[in-house]
């Protein structure tokens, strides 16, 4: 953010933003007014000119997990949003947790109806999902056809390049030719 | 010469032993048999027979079947394969490739642009059960995760060699 109000923010005591916090309703956008505003999802920040009071933030988030979301223990979903760690939607969504707030005002988790809404995701998910076997067929016609954007194309053209045994494996794979390549 | 037993071992399995025996155990020598005795633990989680000789991953496991063909299983008793084959080209799987499908695991603009990088996941096909992730580049080849050699494990590691 450039241009921003920081220093009027600053001087008068007002709030300002120390955290993303929720990234569909960010604070950074709600505290503070910027002259001119830049989003991207670049892994990288190259140099580019930063003035005094302009306020920069870099997302790292996340992680790999271990075992299926909805197995995790529902008491501790509820935790993990009492704790900020998850937003509440991402309870349900997510986990399969059902919320209700307790006498005390925080999360409790709803057990009977976890089990349920948890029971109803494997069965959507069972309904949904396909044969791997005929979903790597579709893909080996979409791997034949090159159909991929270019820098996909580039990389597996270099990859196969730089290490034949990679290469055959690919190949190996998809059934194709020995010649076969990006 | 350490040892535990099968109840601990099921404990320490399920997160339910305390931070300070757990943190007993790891400063401990590990216990010589402890591959043999989680076996035991994993055998008590499945209603079927069929005798585990490796756990494979989160509810997979490799089986010796009556007539001496090594078989990936799931916990629910889907029989995938055999040992040395990929079990995810026997199991159910839902691509995200598209926007709509990312927005339903990330807020707005926080996914990965699906031409690039789209999202398997592989299901158990009698559970529904999520098993495993992959988030690779469109037109990657099933990702084949763990290829153990079953037998130079049991006969240089263990001394018990199979068969």
């Amino acid at each position: 953010m450039h241009d921003t109000d920081l220093k009027e923010r600053f001087a008068k005591g007002d709030a300002y933003p120390t955290l993303d916090g929720d990234p569909e309703a960010s604070q950074i956008s709600a505290l503070c007014k910027a002259g001119h505003e830049n989003f991207d999802m670049k892994a990288i920040q190259g140099p580019a000119p930063f003035s005094e009071y302009d306020l920069y933030l870099s997302m790292n988030r996340g992680g790999p997990g271990i075992g299926d979301p909805i197995d995790r223990l529902s008491d501790s979903v509820a935790r993990d949003v009492n704790e900020g760690h998850v937003l509440e939607r991402f309870a349900l969504s997510l986990y399969g947790v059902v919320l209700r707030k307790g006498s005390d005002g925080s999360w409790v988790a709803d057990e009977e109806k976890t089990v349920g809404k948890r029971a109803e995701i494997r069965a959507a998910r069972l309904s949904e999902s396909r044969d791997a076997k005929d979903f790597f067929a579709a893909q080996r016609k979409r791997v034949l056809a090159k159909d991929f954007i270019r820098p996909v194309r580039e990389m597996y053209k270099s990859s196969m390049q730089l290490s034949p045994e990679w290469a055959a494996k690919y190949r190996s794979f998809w059934q194709l030719t020995d010649d076969w390549s990006f | 010469m350490t040892s535990y037993t099968v109840g601990q071992l099921r404990q320490l399995k399920d997160g339910e032993l305390p931070a300070n025996a757990v943190h007993d155990m790891q400063s401990k020598y590990k216990d010589a048999d402890r591959f043999f005795k989680m076996l035991e633990v994993w055998q008590q989680t499945v209603k079927w027979k069929d005798r585990i000789i490796l756990p494979l991953a989160e509810h997979l496991f490799v089986v010796l079947k009556p007539d001496g063909r090594r078989v990936i299983k799931s916990t629910w008793g889907h029989e995938y394969c055999e040992a040395h084959e990929n079990w995810k080209l026997h199991a159910k799987v839902f691509v995200r490739d598209t926007g709509g499908l990312m927005d339903q695991i990330y807020p707005r603009k926080m996914a990965s642009d699906p031409n690039w990088m789209e999202i398997r996941e592989y299901y158990d096909p009698i559970s529904g059960t999520l098993l495993e992730v992959e988030a690779v580049p469109p037109g990657y080849p099933a990702v084949h995760d763990f290829k153990p050699d079953i037998d130079t494990f049991y006969r240089d590691w263990l001394q018990q060699p199979l068969n």
